[in-house]
């Protein structure tokens, strides 16, 4: 059992330009997921259709979840020039979803409508970028 | 009329104390990856563990006696004590994902880190498992249990085109994205989410604790063939809130908060106070059965005193094993192990365990010298045999699955 599990859960290195592309199109895959949520969320506290503690509670698990996708992709050797290029592409948009996510929850935990109102806009945004990612890369 | 209601409370017990952990956040993964395609898989399991659960619960009325006893006495020390090892494995991961899945639950509802109330909720299950009664324990957390109706209503008011929903039930496909193995890694986890082995041991050492006789197999039977699959529809709805909410919206399912969002889209605030009072009775009931599913198991197979009606002076080991079993869960969940991952493998490694169990009992089922005239029918026979092969090829099928898509990626 152990063994199944430490194997599932290697991270497998890039060798070649075919690989890193698939794991940078999981990792958009994934970021977008995290993002989505945090724009349902906010969606429904706006809504005032959650309780806060729940929505606190979502938001920054995602958050944590975002970072974590961020780190491991970050830390991917890139074989060639290449998937230099989709790297430098794909950090570029997890950041910005990194901050979105954050304005997210800084509004949420104000309970700034405006700023939450804004945030959903840029959540969209970002997901869309990373889905679209997600297809390019795949 | 009393027995009436005794039959009622029953079946609305085994309804609400049939979603766990396991069932919550597999169910919720699986639509929120592939829809309902895998929904057939629910049935195929929820059939299964009606199986399973009754040809072990006539045992127990028959013999008398708790599965690991018999367990120990068709295969022997030696290979009953490998089963003993791997059923008791895989029950303690499933009662450390249990007991994370309550300190989640309770995250969402107070805001406070779920690694700090993991000890008191794991010292709240031992005080409840050491003095509670087993009946109250029983109905207390079925009955909340039932809150999680709540997906159904959820379901019904996202108003879903039913004949698109049953046409993508019924003509199962892998979605655009996703692998075959990565498909049948999901049906092979949603199976062991149905019938998780703990059920088994749990409902029927209750029948030897509760002293059953022939003439209570009626009400077990009843309990099992409404109340399981009644259950099982809990399971849909919640497969099915995640295919119509967070499938469109490209969200795969990671967390327990993610799990209870599509309620709040149906239906508020007032629909997600359900979910949170089904979340925590759902994994508080599971992690008493899971509790006590180990106690059983180890102390039925050394013939030591065991169960909730015996003193727990007369039963010290049980209950010693009871503790020991909690404070490693608590150990091991204080690693900050993701409960989610945790409860991910347990379902997979269900199904891996499932036939070890299950085996003997089938025997036993169909042995006339010792069951007499409650023998294994034709039809509990035929569709026994069936399981059995279906149980060896996905506990054959699983860990290379498992290998092979990285558990699920």
């Amino acid at each position: 059992m152990c063994a199944a599990l430490v194997l599932a859960g290697c991270v497998s290195p890039a060798p070649d330009e075919a690989s890193f592309s698939d794991k940078a199109a999981m990792t958009a895959g994934a970021a977008a997921s995290e993002v989505s949520t945090v724009r349902l969320t906010t969606q429904l506290l706006l809504a005032d259709r959650l309780q806060r503690n729940y929505g606190d509670v979502t938001i920054s698990a995602s958050e944590d979840a975002l970072s974590s996708v961020s780190q491991t992709f970050s830390v991917v050797q890139p074989p060639d020039k290449t998937s230099d290029a989709v790297r430098t592409e794909l950090e570029q948009l997890l950041g910005d979803a990194e901050d979105a996510v954050a304005a997210a929850r800084i509004a949420n935990r104000r309970d700034d409508h405006p700023a939450m109102r804004k945030a959903v806009h840029d959540l969209g945004k970002s997901a869309t970028q990373l889905q679209a990612a997600e297809k390019k890369y795949g | 009329m009393k027995r009436l209601l005794g039959v009622m409370l029953g079946i609305l017990t085994a309804i609400g104390g049939f979603v766990d952990i396991g069932d919550l956040v597999t169910n919720a993964v699986v639509g929120s990856r592939f829809g309902v395609s895998l929904a057939w898989v629910v049935v195929v399991g929820v059939v299964g563990i009606c199986v399973f659960a009754e040809m072990s619960g006539r045992v127990a009325a028959v013999s008398g006696r708790g599965t690991f006893d018999l367990v120990r006495e068709r295969l022997g020390p030696r290979a009953g004590l490998l089963n003993l090892l791997a059923s008791v494995a895989v029950t303690l991961l499933t009662f450390i994902a249990e007991i994370g899945g309550i300190a989640l639950a309770l995250e969402l509802v107070s805001g406070v880190n779920y690694l700090l109330i993991v000890p008191f909720a794991a010292f709240a299950l031992w005080l409840i498992l050491w003095r509670v009664k087993f009946v109250a324990m029983e109905n207390v957390f079925g009955l909340a249990g039932l809150a999680l109706v709540v997906f159904a209503v959820a379901v019904w008011q996202l108003g879903p085109d039913w004949e698109q929903l049953l046409h993508h039930a019924t003509h199962p496909v892998v979605p655009f994205g996703e692998g075959h193995p990565t498909y049948w890694y999901y049906a092979i986890a949603l199976f062991g989410a149905a019938m998780t082995p703990y059920e088994v041991f749990f409902f029927s050492s209750g029948g030897v604790e509760e002293k059953w006789r022939r003439k209570d197999l009626i009400e077990a039977r009843m309990n099992v063939f409404l109340g399981f699959p009644l259950g099982g529809t809990l399971s849909l709805a919640i497969m099915t809130c995640a295919a119509l909410v967070m499938l469109p919206r490209g969200i795969e399912v990671t967390t327990l908060g993610q799990v209870g969002l599509p309620v709040a889209v149906a239906l508020g605030k007032i629909g997600i106070a359900f979910a949170l009072v089904g979340f925590v009775a759902a994994t508080f009931g599971a992690a008493c059965e899971t509790g006590l599913a180990v106690g059983y198991s180890v102390a039925q197979f050394y013939g030591w005193q065991w169960g909730k009606y015996v003193s727990p002076a007369r039963a010290s080991r049980f209950h010693l094993l009871i503790l020991v079993s909690t404070l490693l869960a608590v150990a091991v969940l204080l690693t900050t192990v993701d409960p989610i991952k945790v409860t991910e493998y347990s379902v997979v490694f269900s199904a891996v365990a499932l036939p070890l169990t299950y085996f003997p009992i089938l025997v036993v089922a169909n042995d006339p010298d010792y069951m007499g005239p409650s023998v294994n029918g034709r039809l509990a026979n035929t569709l026994g045999v069936v399981y059995f092969f279906i149980l060896t090829v996905a506990a054959l099928a699983a860990l290379p699955l498992m290998l092979i898509t990285k558990a699920g990626q």
